[in-house]
Protein backbone atom coordinates (compact mmCIF):
# COMPACT_ATOMS: atom_id res chain seq x y z
CA UNK A 1 0.00 0.00 0.00
CA UNK A 2 2.79 2.79 0.46
CA UNK A 3 4.33 2.14 -2.64
CA UNK A 4 5.18 5.63 -4.06
CA UNK A 5 7.41 3.86 -6.73
CA UNK A 6 11.72 5.13 -7.13
CA UNK A 7 11.14 7.96 -4.17
CA UNK A 8 8.85 5.58 -2.05
CA UNK A 9 12.10 6.15 1.02
CA UNK A 10 12.31 9.72 0.69
CA UNK A 11 7.95 10.56 0.49
CA UNK A 12 8.34 8.43 4.00
CA UNK A 13 11.07 9.63 5.44
CA UNK A 14 9.64 13.03 4.94
CA UNK A 15 6.39 12.56 6.69
CA UNK A 16 7.32 10.54 9.66
CA UNK A 17 9.96 13.10 10.34
CA UNK A 18 7.60 16.14 9.52
CA UNK A 19 5.32 14.22 12.12
CA UNK A 20 7.50 13.18 14.27
CA UNK A 21 8.73 16.49 15.01
CA UNK A 22 4.52 17.91 15.07
CA UNK A 23 4.25 15.03 17.65
CA UNK A 24 7.10 16.51 20.10
CA UNK A 25 5.21 19.99 20.04
CA UNK A 26 2.01 18.24 20.72
CA UNK A 27 3.02 16.01 23.38
CA UNK A 28 4.93 18.31 25.05
CA UNK A 29 1.92 21.47 24.81
CA UNK A 30 -0.20 18.38 26.38
CA UNK A 31 2.33 17.69 29.37
CA UNK A 32 3.12 21.19 30.30
CA UNK A 33 -1.15 22.10 29.95
CA UNK A 34 -2.17 18.77 31.86
CA UNK A 35 1.17 19.75 34.72
CA UNK A 36 0.25 23.23 35.12
CA UNK A 37 -3.29 23.03 35.64
CA UNK A 38 -2.81 20.30 38.41
CA UNK A 39 -0.37 22.45 40.05
CA UNK A 40 -3.38 25.12 39.86
CA UNK A 41 -5.89 23.10 41.38
CA UNK A 42 -3.66 21.85 44.07
CA UNK A 43 -2.39 25.60 45.23
CA UNK A 44 -6.44 26.88 44.97
CA UNK A 45 -6.90 23.69 47.67
CA UNK A 46 -3.71 24.95 49.37
CA UNK A 47 -5.74 28.03 49.51
CA UNK A 48 -8.37 27.30 50.67
CA UNK A 49 -7.11 24.69 53.46
CA UNK A 50 -5.17 28.30 54.52
CA UNK A 51 -8.18 30.20 55.34
CA UNK B 1 -14.83 51.05 13.64
CA UNK B 2 -14.71 52.14 17.28
CA UNK B 3 -16.47 49.47 18.45
CA UNK B 4 -14.17 46.69 16.47
CA UNK B 5 -11.21 48.75 17.68
CA UNK B 6 -12.17 48.32 21.33
CA UNK B 7 -13.00 44.72 20.88
CA UNK B 8 -9.85 43.80 19.37
CA UNK B 9 -7.83 45.20 22.65
CA UNK B 10 -10.63 43.20 24.71
CA UNK B 11 -8.35 40.08 23.94
CA UNK B 12 -5.31 41.57 25.46
CA UNK B 13 -7.52 40.86 29.24
CA UNK B 14 -5.89 37.66 29.99
CA UNK B 15 -9.41 36.22 31.47
CA UNK B 16 -11.23 37.56 28.28
CA UNK B 17 -8.89 35.62 26.13
CA UNK B 18 -8.60 32.50 28.24
CA UNK B 19 -12.77 32.54 28.16
CA UNK B 20 -12.74 32.61 24.16
CA UNK B 21 -10.00 30.26 24.11
CA UNK B 22 -11.92 28.19 25.60
CA UNK B 23 -14.54 27.94 23.37
CA UNK B 24 -12.45 27.41 20.18
CA UNK B 25 -10.01 25.41 20.83
CA UNK B 26 -12.32 22.29 20.10
CA UNK B 27 -13.69 23.59 17.14
CA UNK B 28 -10.19 23.82 16.30
CA UNK B 29 -9.14 20.66 16.69
CA UNK B 30 -11.70 18.98 15.26
CA UNK B 31 -11.09 21.10 11.81
CA UNK B 32 -7.43 20.17 11.92
CA UNK B 33 -7.79 16.76 12.31
CA UNK B 34 -10.58 16.62 9.30
CA UNK B 35 -8.19 19.34 7.08
CA UNK B 36 -5.03 17.18 7.78
CA UNK B 37 -6.37 13.75 6.78
CA UNK B 38 -8.36 15.14 3.98
CA UNK B 39 -4.82 17.01 2.35
CA UNK B 40 -2.87 14.63 3.36
CA UNK B 41 -4.47 11.22 1.84
CA UNK B 42 -5.67 12.99 -1.14
CA UNK B 43 -2.33 13.99 -1.61
CA UNK B 44 -0.35 11.28 -0.53
CA UNK B 45 -3.27 8.14 -2.30
CA UNK B 46 -5.05 9.99 -5.18
CA UNK B 47 -2.55 12.46 -6.80
CA UNK B 48 -0.71 11.25 -9.80
CA UNK B 49 3.72 11.23 -10.60
CA UNK B 50 5.09 14.55 -11.71
CA UNK B 51 6.20 14.06 -15.45
CA UNK B 52 10.01 15.04 -14.12
CA UNK B 53 9.96 14.76 -10.59
CA UNK B 54 8.13 11.42 -10.64
CA UNK B 55 6.54 10.42 -7.37
CA UNK B 56 9.20 13.23 -5.38
CA UNK B 57 6.52 15.36 -5.66
CA UNK B 58 4.33 14.17 -3.27
CA UNK B 59 6.97 15.52 -0.50
CA UNK B 60 5.06 19.35 -1.74
CA UNK B 61 2.25 18.32 0.41
CA UNK B 62 4.70 18.59 3.65
CA UNK B 63 6.81 21.10 2.76
CA UNK B 64 5.12 23.76 1.23
CA UNK B 65 3.14 24.25 4.16
CA UNK B 66 5.75 23.67 7.32
CA UNK B 67 7.65 26.72 4.63
CA UNK B 68 4.63 28.62 4.80
CA UNK B 69 4.28 28.13 8.45
CA UNK B 70 7.93 28.90 8.88
CA UNK B 71 7.75 32.40 7.35
CA UNK B 72 4.13 33.62 8.64
CA UNK B 73 4.45 32.05 12.37
CA UNK B 74 7.78 34.34 12.57
CA UNK B 75 5.78 37.35 11.18
CA UNK B 76 3.00 37.00 13.43
CA UNK B 77 5.71 37.04 16.63
CA UNK B 78 6.90 40.04 14.78
CA UNK B 79 3.58 41.83 15.02
CA UNK B 80 3.23 40.42 18.65
CA UNK B 81 6.65 41.62 19.71
CA UNK B 82 5.69 45.36 17.95
CA UNK B 83 2.43 45.39 20.06
CA UNK B 84 4.36 43.91 23.28
CA UNK B 85 7.16 47.45 22.92
CA UNK B 86 4.17 50.11 22.36
CA UNK B 87 1.31 48.88 23.99
CA UNK B 88 3.11 46.35 26.80
CA UNK B 89 -0.22 43.86 26.76
CA UNK B 90 1.41 41.02 28.05
CA UNK B 91 -0.84 38.61 26.18
CA UNK B 92 0.78 39.76 23.09
CA UNK B 93 4.30 38.63 24.97
CA UNK B 94 3.03 35.08 25.91
CA UNK B 95 1.85 34.72 22.03
CA UNK B 96 5.18 35.73 20.71
CA UNK B 97 6.58 33.28 23.30
CA UNK B 98 4.50 30.20 22.87
CA UNK B 99 4.55 30.45 19.32
CA UNK B 100 8.42 30.18 18.64
CA UNK B 101 8.72 26.00 19.19
CA UNK B 102 5.80 25.32 16.80
CA UNK B 103 7.87 28.26 14.59
CA UNK B 104 11.02 26.24 14.93
CA UNK B 105 9.61 22.61 14.23
CA UNK B 106 8.05 23.94 10.92
CA UNK B 107 11.31 25.74 10.02
CA UNK B 108 13.18 22.60 11.00
CA UNK B 109 10.77 20.14 8.86
CA UNK B 110 11.27 22.53 5.95
CA UNK B 111 14.55 22.49 5.55
CA UNK B 112 14.91 18.63 6.18
CA UNK B 113 12.24 18.07 3.64
CA UNK B 114 13.46 20.46 0.98
CA UNK B 115 16.99 18.64 1.74
CA UNK B 116 15.27 15.23 1.19
CA UNK B 117 13.45 16.17 -2.13
CA UNK B 118 16.38 18.08 -3.65
CA UNK B 119 18.86 15.38 -3.80
CA UNK B 120 16.68 13.67 -6.14
CA UNK B 121 15.71 16.89 -8.12
CA UNK B 122 18.96 18.72 -7.40
CA UNK B 123 21.89 15.94 -6.89
CA UNK B 124 22.52 17.21 -3.81
CA UNK B 125 20.89 17.88 -0.54
CA UNK B 126 22.11 21.33 0.40
CA UNK B 127 23.24 24.18 -1.79
CA UNK B 128 24.19 27.73 -0.52
CA UNK B 129 21.32 29.19 -2.46
CA UNK B 130 19.92 32.67 -1.14
CA UNK B 131 16.85 30.94 0.11
CA UNK B 132 17.96 27.85 1.51
CA UNK B 133 20.57 30.08 3.08
CA UNK B 134 18.15 32.69 4.94
CA UNK B 135 16.33 29.55 6.37
CA UNK B 136 18.65 28.39 7.42
CA UNK B 137 19.46 31.79 9.37
CA UNK B 138 15.93 31.91 10.01
CA UNK B 139 16.49 28.49 12.08
CA UNK B 140 18.88 30.07 14.49
CA UNK B 141 16.80 33.49 14.74
CA UNK B 142 14.27 31.24 16.11
CA UNK B 143 16.76 29.16 18.25
CA UNK B 144 18.23 32.49 19.24
CA UNK B 145 14.53 33.67 20.29
CA UNK B 146 14.17 30.19 22.14
CA UNK B 147 17.23 30.12 24.27
CA UNK B 148 16.43 33.45 25.83
CA UNK B 149 13.51 32.35 27.16
CA UNK B 150 14.57 28.75 27.90
CA UNK B 151 17.57 30.82 29.86
CA UNK B 152 15.99 33.46 32.06
CA UNK B 153 12.53 34.00 33.88
CA UNK B 154 9.76 35.78 32.87
CA UNK B 155 10.14 39.25 33.09
CA UNK B 156 8.77 42.79 31.39
CA UNK B 157 12.88 43.04 30.40
CA UNK B 158 13.26 39.86 28.67
CA UNK B 159 10.41 40.32 27.06
CA UNK B 160 12.12 43.54 25.56
CA UNK B 161 15.30 41.74 24.44
CA UNK B 162 13.43 38.95 22.67
CA UNK B 163 11.41 41.36 20.87
CA UNK B 164 14.46 43.30 19.25
CA UNK B 165 15.65 39.56 18.65
CA UNK B 166 12.59 38.94 16.48
CA UNK B 167 12.48 42.68 14.96
CA UNK B 168 16.40 42.05 13.40
CA UNK B 169 15.10 38.17 12.61
CA UNK B 170 12.09 39.47 10.41
CA UNK B 171 14.75 40.43 7.98
CA UNK B 172 15.60 37.19 7.28
CA UNK B 173 11.91 36.02 7.58
CA UNK B 174 11.07 38.50 4.59
CA UNK B 175 14.23 37.55 2.62
CA UNK B 176 12.85 33.89 2.78
CA UNK B 177 9.60 34.71 1.72
CA UNK B 178 11.56 37.03 -1.39
CA UNK B 179 14.21 35.45 -1.77
CA UNK B 180 13.28 33.31 -5.34
CA UNK B 181 12.22 37.15 -6.35
CA UNK B 182 15.56 39.33 -5.68
CA UNK B 183 18.09 36.49 -7.08
CA UNK B 184 17.58 34.25 -9.89
CA UNK B 185 20.55 32.47 -9.50
CA UNK B 186 20.21 29.71 -6.74
CA UNK B 187 18.67 26.11 -7.19
CA UNK B 188 15.30 26.57 -5.35
CA UNK B 189 12.69 27.37 -7.51
CA UNK B 190 10.08 30.39 -8.04
CA UNK B 191 7.07 30.01 -5.51
CA UNK B 192 4.73 27.15 -6.17
CA UNK B 193 1.68 29.17 -4.99
CA UNK B 194 0.85 32.97 -6.87
CA UNK B 195 -2.08 35.30 -7.05
CA UNK B 196 -1.60 34.78 -11.09
CA UNK B 197 -3.27 31.78 -11.99
CA UNK B 198 -0.19 31.17 -14.94
CA UNK B 199 2.44 30.75 -12.44
CA UNK B 200 0.39 27.94 -10.33
CA UNK B 201 1.48 24.77 -9.93
CA UNK B 202 -1.29 22.02 -11.87
CA UNK B 203 -4.53 22.29 -10.14
CA UNK B 204 -4.26 18.60 -9.47
CA UNK B 205 -1.81 19.63 -6.71
CA UNK B 206 -2.84 22.29 -6.13
CA UNK B 207 -5.96 21.86 -4.31
CA UNK B 208 -5.16 19.11 -1.87
CA UNK B 209 -1.99 21.45 -1.15
CA UNK B 210 -4.63 24.14 -0.27
CA UNK B 211 -6.39 21.97 1.87
CA UNK B 212 -2.73 20.34 3.54
CA UNK B 213 -1.74 24.40 4.34
CA UNK B 214 -5.15 25.22 6.09
CA UNK B 215 -4.91 21.72 8.19
CA UNK B 216 -1.57 23.20 9.12
CA UNK B 217 -2.23 26.42 9.73
CA UNK B 218 -5.16 25.41 12.09
CA UNK B 219 -2.69 23.25 13.63
CA UNK B 220 -0.77 25.60 14.52
CA UNK B 221 -3.57 27.43 16.04
CA UNK B 222 -4.61 24.91 18.08
CA UNK B 223 -1.34 24.36 19.34
CA UNK B 224 -1.02 28.13 19.71
CA UNK B 225 -4.13 28.66 21.60
CA UNK B 226 -3.21 25.88 23.91
CA UNK B 227 0.04 27.05 24.96
CA UNK B 228 -1.16 30.52 25.34
CA UNK B 229 -3.65 29.28 27.56
CA UNK B 230 -0.98 27.60 29.58
CA UNK B 231 1.60 30.32 30.00
CA UNK B 232 -0.92 32.35 31.18
CA UNK B 233 -1.64 29.84 33.96
CA UNK B 234 1.45 29.62 35.12
CA UNK B 235 1.54 33.39 35.28
CA UNK B 236 -1.34 33.20 37.73
CA UNK B 237 0.59 30.64 39.92
CA UNK B 238 3.36 32.40 40.39
CA UNK B 239 1.24 35.40 41.76
CA UNK B 240 -0.46 33.01 43.69
CA UNK B 241 2.42 31.48 45.34
CA UNK B 242 4.04 35.25 45.75
CA UNK B 243 0.70 36.11 47.47
CA UNK B 244 0.70 33.37 49.75
CA UNK B 245 4.20 33.20 50.35
CA UNK B 246 4.41 36.87 51.04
Amino acid sequence: MLDFGKYTFEILISYVGTFSLVAIVIVSTYLDAKKVKRDLKNLNIDNLNDK
Amino acid sequence: MIKFRKNIWEFANPNNFLSIANKIIPFFLILTIITLSLGLVWGLFFTPEDYRQGSSVKIIFIHVPTAFLAINIYFMMLLASIIWLIRRHHVSLIAAKSAALIGLIMTLSAVLTGAIWGKPIWGTYWAWDPRLTSFAILLMFYLGYLSIWQTMKFSDKIGDLSSWLCIVGSIFALLSRYAVFFWDQGLHQGPSLSLDKEENIDNVFYFPLIICIIGFVLLFLTLLLIRIKTEIQKRKINILLNARDG
